[in-house]
């Protein structure tokens, strides 16, 4: 779990880190809301990892751990992939969508 | 929180020096002064990061916020702060469970220094428990899962072997029975603050890397290559860059920390068996020095003087 817990920060970080790389000016108003709301949403998550043992992480990694996966392994490669930016905020959102029930279940 | 863990075993190495060495009161003061400066230090470096926590967590819901819907925001509102609250509540415990810590190592200081006295066995006792309790406290809050809290087993393994290990027969009787008595809650609570620093370290590293991130991007990178940028001031942007060239010694504020957190859960053990001595105690001293000064630097760092609201995109109207 410990590694679980490792690699899903390791993701997230690097998610809101490659957003983040991108000056807002010039920006059109869908990339800032996306924009917005991804790293909203990074934020939120990260801190309610932050906030869970790994007791609670195991729980619901039990109920949710294979999309968690998945969602993450879709997550690194919007980061790699070579697109514009505006597609790349609409996968990491989706992404984040997949991930939102694994957290819930932090609460 | 750790850091006044250390702080409170320095003053228990404190009491070591006296009651089982021939060293004098005055090298004892002389710990305990520098134990109350790092604990002090330790306290203002909580608060930092609780403030970066916080300003992260507030500018994003600036940047989210729509303009369009009042459900939305209310949504995401009680959504951050529900999850942030949980935070700041997590952060708080410690910071409770480290006063007493210290009330704990200070009252067994005073009885090492006159075992006669029988209320002081009394007040060491109620304190242990307050500390069981306040970690029972947050078990009840958050449900079943969080007994352990983020123990893992390695570190209940850990608690296990100090809770077999023998006392020392060099404390005088009562001091004997107070640490056969208090070692299970002291142990539990070393290994659990130790994981809780490194918890805290990271959530703090992990915003410094954010804040740092987003100073390049719109402080350094933005304004220089944009050539559209009506004024392009030198000298600004020369500051801008060598704050961010010197973001290295941010990053690293916990390294020392995290060093003298390990050398105490290994003097604790010494201490139980009566081993410990004033070579261990001047080792961890260095260590908590450095942490005061990589303290100061945070607080003296320009680079994150304030929360910094730059790049915030509020959602204009369609």
């Amino acid at each position: 779990m410990a590694q679980f817990k490792e690699k899903a920060f390791q993701v997230l970080e690097d998610a809101y880190l490659k957003i983040m790389s991108e000056p807002t000016i010039g920006m059109g108003p869908d990339e800032l809301k996306e924009r917005g709301e991804a790293l909203r949403q990074l934020t939120l998550d990260m801190l309610r990892m932050e906030t869970a043992n790994l007791s609670e992480l195991q729980a619901a990694f039990e109920v949710e751990g294979k999309r968690m996966t998945e969602a993450l392994k879709a997550m690194e490669e919007a980061i790699k992939a070579n697109t514009d930016y505006l597609t790349m905020l609409q996968s990491i959102d989706h992404s984040l969508d997949i991930m939102r029930h694994f957290f819930f279940l932090l609460l | 929180m750790n850091y006044h863990l250390n702080c409170s075993f320095a003053i228990l190495c404190s009491f070591l020096a006296t009651g089982c060495s021939t060293n004098t009161s005055r090298q004892t003061e002389k710990i305990s002064a520098s134990a109350t400066v790092y604990n002090e230090h330790i306290d203002s470096l909580l608060e930092t990061t609780k403030a970066h926590v916080i300003s992260m967590d507030s500018k994003n819901l600036v940047s989210s916020r729509s303009t369009k819907s009042r459900e939305e925001n209310e949504k995401k509102l009680r959504e951050n702060n529900d999850a942030l609250e949980e935070w700041i509540a997590k952060t708080d415990q410690l910071r409770e469970q480290n006063k007493l810590l210290l009330r704990y190592f200070q009252t067994l200081q005073k009885m090492m220094g006159d075992p006669t006295e029988t209320d002081l066995s009394g007040s060491l006792g109620d304190i242990s428990l307050s500390i069981s309790r306040v970690n029972q406290r947050k078990s009840e809050r958050r449900g079943n899962y969080s007994q352990n809290r983020a123990l893992n087993i390695y570190e209940v393994g850990h608690i296990d072997s100090l809770s077999k290990m023998v006392i020392s027969s060099r404390y005088a009787g009562k001091v004997r029975q107070a640490l056969i008595r208090d070692r299970d809650i002291i142990n539990r609570q070393i290994a659990l603050q130790e994981q809780q620093l490194k918890e805290i370290s990271a959530s703090y590293e992990r915003r410094a890397k954010f804040e740092v991130e987003d100073h390049y991007t719109n402080k350094v990178l933005d304004s220089y290559v944009n050539v559209s940028t009506p004024h392009f001031e030198p000298v600004t942007w020369t500051q801008d860059r060598l704050k961010w060239l010197g973001r290295n010694k941010t990053l690293k504020l916990f390294d020392d920390i995290k060093k003298a957190n390990k050398a105490f859960r290994k003097d604790w053990s010494d201490i139980l068996q009566g081993k410990s001595g004033v070579g261990t105690v001047e080792a961890i001293l260095g260590d908590i020095n450095r942490a005061v000064d990589s303290a100061y630097t945070l607080r003296d760092s320009r680079l994150y003087p304030q929360p910094v609201y730059t790049n915030i995109g509020v959602i204009p109207p369609k």
